[in-house]
């Protein structure tokens, strides 16, 4: 799927392939405010336990 | 399709190319048109097929003709690789006598253009699913599959640069080519950078122009002023909805394995016997990906092959011989270049001629992996 990566520096170097990775939802209002009209998902790096 | 039933008897490309801001779609399509016509020997009367990526009935309309058979197959900019194909069928079946092929695109200077290219508007796949992340055009979508190809076989920026360097080459021998002067790779990679890790270079041109091709069955075309390009093989297929993320492997189109080897299986012959190749560079991995699924080298060898200079002018499998999408010009839909160029080589007038050729592919992609067009084509006589 197309997703954006959030949460960490837009970077070649901070964005790798096959990074751990966990789901976060983003909520999309429409212009001029007013309720979230759309839930996208997206992901950002996951926590890995030491 | 018969090897060798049909024949590409006119050929050209609009009167001028590059920035033509004076000039709207229609006018480069009928430009376009007029130009093969003559070439051919014909008046606009005289052609009873029409094939284009708009609306047919619009240049039929403009230029007086009254086709018996028509084809408005859009798939992006490969759709003239499906017309040849779709036009040698009609050929065969006695649709038609004689076959238009028409593509003019003010990519530049929008003149008379849609405002909103099919495809990408909100009530479609790729507008509902990938738009939304903020991707736009080909420029982030199309270079994504890149990186697991580079990251699962070790290319560098340095050997993807290599594809531009190469083909400018080629563009400097071409003196309708938009950019001529030498590259480096230090060049390409210090350009500016569009979408990790393309840089400018590594993205092809945006250009005003059009191409037309005329097509009859091959027993008609000694008949006609030029020398004559058969077709010897055909392919076409499709992959994704206009979606990049729905490739089922990025590292390798499935349209084009199945277009190219269904236009090798037709034309029956090994890819040894190319002479001359034409692979859609809409970017500069593309022709990374064309060689490997045209069966060309293996998988993660295409890179290599470009760097060891064996597309390269001197080398033993011409390739983008007009300087490409990168460096010679991309109205949008470029596959019609690629095709008049494989037509400039059979017939023996390419600007930058590969001496003695008789097999030449031309193969081509829609969209973002979208679809794929693989035509081959000979001079040798039925």
């Amino acid at each position: 799927m197309m997703t954006n990566i959030v949460d960490c520096p837009q970077t070649p170097e901070a964005l790798e392939l096959d990074m751990p990775l966990e789901v976060t939802f983003k909520e999309i209002r429409p212009a001029g405010g007013g309720k979230p009209a759309v839930c996208l998902p997206c992901f950002k790096p996951a926590e890995v336990p030491s | 399709m018969k090897q060798k039933s049909v024949a590409i008897v006119g050929a050209a490309e609009t009167t001028e190319m590059g920035k033509i801001p004076d000039q709207s779609e229609l006018m480069l399509q009928a430009d376009a048109a007029l130009n093969a016509l003559e070439d051919a020997g014909l008046k606009p009367g005289e052609v009873d097929g029409l094939c284009g990526t708009e609306n047919p009935a619009v240049l039929a309309h403009y230029l007086g003709i009254v086709p018996k058979y028509v084809d408005g197959t859009q798939v992006g900019g490969c759709s003239f690789m499906l017309h040849v194909r779709h036009a040698a069928a009609a050929l065969n079946a006695g649709l038609c006598e004689t076959v238009l092929i028409v593509h003019g695109e003010s990519g530049r200077s929008r003149v008379g253009r849609p405002a909103q290219l099919p495809g990408r508007g909100p009530e479609t796949p790729q507008g509902q699913f990938e738009a939304p992340y903020g991707v736009m055009g080909p420029p982030t979508t199309f270079t994504i599959p890149w990186l697991r190809y580079a990251k699962r076989y070790g290319i560098s920026p340095e050997q993807l640069a290599m594809v531009a360097v190469v083909q400018r080459e080629w563009a400097a021998m071409n003196p309708r080519a938009s950019f001529k002067d030498p590259l480096t790779v230090d060049d390409v990679l210090g350009a500016k950078m569009i979408a990790w890790p393309f840089t400018k270079l590594m993205c092809c041109l945006v250009t005003d122009g059009g191409g037309a091709l005329v097509m009859t069955r091959a027993e008609r075309a000694r008949d006609f002023p030029n020398r004559p390009v058969y077709v010897l093989g055909t392919g076409e297929s499709t992959e994704t909805p206009m979606m990049i993320s729905q490739m089922p492997d990025f590292t390798s189109s499935r349209a084009f394995r199945v277009a190219g080897q269904q236009a090798f299986a037709e034309a029956g012959i090994r890819q040894d016997e190319v002479d001359h190749l034409m692979i859609y560079d809409a970017f500069a991995h593309l022709p990374i990906y064309g060689l490997e699924a045209l069966g060309f080298c293996q998988p993660g060898e295409g890179a290599g092959f470009i760097q060891e200079r064996l597309t390269a002018p001197g080398g033993r499998l011409p390739l983008n011989t007009n300087g490409g999408g990168l460096s010679y010009m991309h109205s949008g839909k470029y596959g019609m270049y690629a095709l008049q160029e494989s037509v400039r080589q059979m017939r023996g007038t390419a600007p930058a001629q590969v001496p003695d050729a008789r097999i030449s592919v031309a193969h081509g992609v829609g969209g973002m992996f979208a679809a794929s067009g693989t035509i081959i084509m000979t001079n040798e006589e039925p």
